[in-house]
């Protein structure tokens, strides 16, 4: 075995006894190390830790924990956020306007009166009453007065017609033969369709609806019919065209044009009449 | 009796639907601004300055109906709102029929300051306010605004 002293040169043997002689002395080696790293330490003084009351008794940024001073930063708070960014105003006037004017500082203006609604008269939605005089012609055939009323709603009406032909002199002023006798009648229907469309501008007092209709009529003394006979039939009218033109703010005038058939099934032997037929009236509407 | 109950019952609808709605509303848009109403067909044109109120007339198709404003606002208003030089802004005004919650109580449009102030900065074309009932599908009232210049 081998055992060299400490400071004393170690042999060197080119056999690798020199790698044993190593390995057999890690031990004390590993010891003498130890003590030579520690004792710097242990032989340093040990420096007191001065006594504090506050953190303004300690020394650079310690702060007083339990009576000493201690490392620790004097505040624990989490760090602050980067400071936002300038924002740059694109307009430089921007940043020097003031903060918007509160409501209440102004009076409220009060008008007088009722607003009306600058809509035309036709196109508001609301019901209206559409009183009427017209001609009621079953081409080629005869033509009659026609008294219509109606209540107008958004995109339509529901009416009623009084129909009185033409009688002695009368009769020669319609288209027909100047042979016919006396008739007349009455209607029940409706139309719908579009409402009333405003044509030009916000002020334009123009409107213009297209819509087509039905009737339930019943006509007395026609051409068709002996004297005390009557046609009970249904006129269609698939093409009306009204076009409104507002007088005031609630009254408005209306020319109206209807264009259709009539199918006539008479009480007695007569045939049965399908005529085109037309509808013109002239009338308000409000 | 019944008859005549329903009979005073369907008048009073007929004339209920007849007549025209009014609605008291107040608009507080771009505070300090001189209003017009521009005229319609058969209605003066109607100057006010902002804010303002008044009795409107309803209609029960309010969407085609609109009342059609104009805001001007001088530098100083302008500015005070926000923006940097006198402006003008247009504006559509729908006042619809009232609903039952909504009869005889004065509706308040009010768009709110910031979208004021983003609409005179031109950082928005338009902005809007409105009043509504969830009782009803459409609103009361509704208040389209756009930028425009003189």
């Amino acid at each position: 075995m081998l055992a060299a002293p400490v400071g004393q040169a170690l042999p060197m043997r080119a056999d690798g006894s020199m790698f044993r002689f190593v390995k057999r002395s890690l031990p004390a080696l590993q010891a003498v190390a130890v003590v030579a790293l520690a004792a710097p330490a242990l032989a340093a003084p040990v420096a007191p830790r001065p006594v504090c009351e506050v953190d303004r008794d300690c020394p650079n940024d310690d702060v007083c924990r339990s009576g000493h001073c201690a490392t620790a930063p004097r505040h624990a708070a989490p760090p602050a956020p980067p400071p936002p960014a300038a924002v740059q105003p694109v307009v430089p006037e921007l940043a020097a306007a003031p903060p918007p004017r509160g409501v209440a500082e102004l009076p409220v203006s009060l008008i007088p009166g009722t607003v009306p609604t600058p809509a035309h008269v036709d196109a508001r939605g609301l019901l209206e009453f559409a009183p009427a005089i017209g001609a009621f012609c079953i081409l080629g055939q005869e033509c009659a007065v026609e008294l219509r009323a109606a209540l107008g709603f958004g995109f339509g009406d529901v009416h009623v017609n009084g129909i009185f032909g033409p009688s002695g002199s009368a009769a020669s002023s319609f288209p027909g033969p100047p042979s016919n006798p006396p008739f007349g009648g009455a209607g029940i229907g409706f139309a719908l369709g579009s409402p009333f469309f405003q044509l030009g501008g916000a002020t334009s007092p123009v409107a213009l609806a297209v819509r087509g209709g039905a009737e339930v009529m019943i006509l007395v003394g026609s051409v068709y019919a002996q004297s005390g006979d009557g046609n009970v039939g249904l006129k269609a009218t698939p093409l009306e065209l009204s076009v409104a033109i507002a007088m005031t703010h609630t009254v408005s005038l209306e020319v109206r044009g209807a264009f259709g058939f009539v199918v006539m099934q008479v009480w007695t032997t007569n045939p049965l009449l399908v005529a085109p037929a037309t509808e013109t009236t002239l009338g308000l509407r409000f | 009796m019944t008859t005549r109950t329903l009979s005073f019952a369907a008048v009073a609808v007929v004339l209920g639907a007849c007549s025209p709605a009014i609605v008291p509303l107040r608009v507080d848009a771009f505070p300090g601004a001189q209003v017009t109403i521009q005229a319609g067909v058969g209605t003066p044109e109607v100057r006010a300055s902002s804010p303002f109120a008044g009795s409107f007339e309803g209609t029960s198709e309010g969407r085609r109906a609109p009342y059609h404003l104009v805001f001007d606002l001088d530098e100083t208003t302008a500015r005070a709102l926000g923006g940097t030089h006198a402006v003008r802004v247009t504006g559509l005004l729908w006042v619809s029929k009232p609903t039952d919650a909504s009869r005889g109580v004065t509706l308040r449009v009010t768009p709110t300051p910031e979208r004021m102030s983003m609409l005179l900065r031109g950082e928005v074309s338009e902005i809007s306010a409105f009043v509504a009932d969830p009782a009803k599908a459409e609103h009361l009232v509704l208040l389209v605004l756009q930028l425009g210049t003189h």
